[in-house]
């Protein structure tokens, strides 16, 4: 009798729960982990990490230069994102290594593994999505309380009151970051009664000054000054965004207003609507922090000839809830507190004041890696030393037999 | 799976993509603010009250403080070398006006405490630091000596558009403070 062949969802659970999903995913990030890296001294870290890594990167077309070329054209051969490949690899190990798997004391140590797998591929979801960082600069006896994303660019909007700024309401980065230079976003600012038209968004940009006259029909200028677009730097932390930003009032008979904003204006523009004045400003997304940080010193050495750092510490003292306390940062030495990391990633020296630039990450799975490798210790150790006892006590079964045979004979 | 069915699956996907593809971008309503910083208290020590009429533009190298008034009108407030007289002669030298030889007599405006004097000039612009020549230009400006700096406001445009903005100037420049940090 012909065996009835297994049902969809019984086929679809054994194909996301197999051998050769789990081999071709593992193998597919290998290939990604080995291109990206190639692809990055040309592309930069931040263009890489984006193209390959991101969540909205479904696939990737890899942009290497050896890759065999047909008419001319570089051969597109299109991968799955690593995101995609690894969403999929924790479904597989999932299903197969902790559902599919046969249960029991056997295979107790490889059951641990699996989970441990998963559980890591959980930490890189979470740290992907829920992780922030940015760097801190303090100079020298001088305090901070925020620190400063390396690459996100957000448009501030405050009212100044009395020529001190109010509590900015802050665009959303990620929203700005995916503006095409042609498209046009338009975001509304209920509590102060405007509508901000965001366009002509640059990625690398630099402030121009032009003349009024002579300025071409396609140049947008303001007060004499205009944006040039620029290539687009592969350090992405060097890449200066720029954008044009239309302020409209709900206001009968004002006019909307036209600015050009770029990132590396150190001040706002303002516009003045119905008496009031409002400061807008391009800058990278600034992240205030549940305590300050006091430079107290900051010593450090540059290889010779260089501008290179060899070595750098900083004495500091947190405040926090009103209390202070003194912490030496070095190199592998972070300071830790409230679910904050602060390692020092940069030193300077120009001469006046020696600088320290603290790396600030929040993770909320931080420590979950370390963890998983230690239950994978765990379940491999269990597997392997169950194993080895296994294996002693057949050998040692067999030795026995092969001497009572021995005596048998003889 | 019938035919059928697998029919109407790939016209349903071809439609939402089809949908995505077509939607305009949505407004997006901004509620989220921040906390003030260090950071938000400037670049420098200077804080200023500026006019409602003028507009803030982004500082130079040169000019700690940037504004515009009116259609081509200029404030900047800047730090300068040499002595006070120095630099009221260059202004003037700059509308071909003769040099003076005491500031004594010019008029006087308090700026940060200290007392400063108030520089004016009509007539054509030579033009200079990055700016074109102008005819019937005009100028107000006050000059302050703060220690050892000297601290300039200086404001440029048509010479009835500066008229019109001399008050709000000496308003602006008695209303500059040192910033006193920690503007939560």
């Amino acid at each position: 009798m012909a065996k009835a062949s297994p049902s969809i969802p019984v086929r679809l659970f054994r194909f996301f729960s197999g051998f050769g999903l789990a081999v071709t995913c593992l193998l597919l990030l290998l290939i990604l982990t080995w291109l990206s890296t190639l692809e990055q001294p040309a592309k930069g870290l931040y263009e890489v990490q984006k193209r390959y890594y991101d969540a909205e990167a479904w696939y990737v077309v890899p942009e290497l230069n050896w890759l065999p070329k047909i008419n001319g054209k570089p051969v597109s051969l299109p991968l799955p994102g690593a995101y995609l490949v690894s969403a999929v690899l924790f479904v597989n190990l999932f299903l197969g290594g902790i559902i599919r798997i046969r249960k029991g004391w056997r295979n107790i140590g490889v059951v641990i593994s699996h989970f441990s797998m998963v559980s890591l591929l959980i930490a890189g979801f979470v740290s992907h999505h829920y992780s922030k960082e940015g760097i801190m600069a303090v100079y020298q006896g001088d305090t901070s309380d925020f620190a400063q994303s390396y690459t996100e660019y957000t448009i501030e909007v405050a009212e100044i009151v009395n020529g001190e700024k109010t509590r900015p309401y802050v665009l959303p980065a990620e929203r700005l970051k995916s503006l095409a230079a042609d498209e046009s976003q338009t975001f509304q600012l209920p509590d102060l009664g405007l509508d901000l038209e965001v366009s002509g968004w640059m990625r690398n940009s630099a402030r121009v000054k032009v003349d009024k006259e002579n300025a071409g029909q396609d140049v947008i200028e303001v007060d004499g000054w205009a944006l040039r677009w620029l290539e687009t730097n592969p350090t992405e932390e060097l890449n200066l965004a720029g954008c044009h930003v239309d302020v409209i009032t709900g206001v009968e008979g004002v006019e909307s207003k036209r600015l050009v904003l770029h990132g590396g204006d150190p001040n706002a523009c303002t516009v003045t609507i119905d008496g009031k004045i409002y400061g807008l400003r391009l800058m990278r997304e600034i992240w205030p922090m549940p305590f300050q940080v006091r430079l107290d010193k900051s010593i450090g050495e540059y290889y010779p000839g260089t501008r290179k750092p060899s070595t750098f510490q900083s004495d500091i003292t947190r405040i926090a809830d009103g209390s202070e306390q003194s912490f030496r940062i070095k190199m592998n030495e972070p300071m830790r507190y409230g679910g904050y990391t602060l390692y020092q990633a940069r030193w300077e020296d120009r001469g006046d004041r020696p600088m320290s630039g603290f790396a600030i990450v929040k993770n909320p799975s931080d420590q979950w890696p370390k963890y998983s490798l230690y239950i994978s210790i765990l379940g491999l150790t269990i597997h392997f030393g169950m194993k080895l006892g296994g294996f002693v006590g057949k050998s040692s079964k067999s030795k026995g037999k092969d001497l009572t045979s021995n005596k048998a004979t003889v | 799976m019938s035919a059928n069915s697998l029919r109407l699956i790939c016209i349903s996907m071809l439609s939402v993509v089809l949908f995505l593809s077509c939607r305009k971008a949505e407004n997006i309503v901004v509620n989220e603010r921040r906390n003030l910083v260090v950071a938000d208290q400037g670049n420098h020590s200077l804080l200023a009250v500026m006019p409602p009429e003028w507009r803030q533009v982004p500082s130079t190298e040169f000019r700690m403080l940037n504004y515009r008034f009116g259609e081509s009108g200029e404030v900047f407030v800047g730090r300068s070398r040499g002595g006070l007289l120095t630099n009221i002669n260059r202004w003037l030298g700059q509308f071909g006006k003769p040099a003076i030889e005491s500031a004594d007599d010019l008029p006087k405006v308090e700026v940060l405490g200290q007392s400063g004097v108030l520089v004016e000039a009509t007539g054509d612009f030579a033009g200079g630091m990055g700016r074109a020549a102008r005819k019937n230009a005009g100028l107000a400006g006050v000059i302050v000596a703060i220690g050892d700096q000297i601290i300039t406001v200086k404001m440029m445009g048509g010479a009835e558009d500066v008229a019109a903005e001399q008050v709000r100037l000496i308003k602006f420049c008695e209303g500059l403070r040192i910033s006193q940090g920690g503007s939560q």
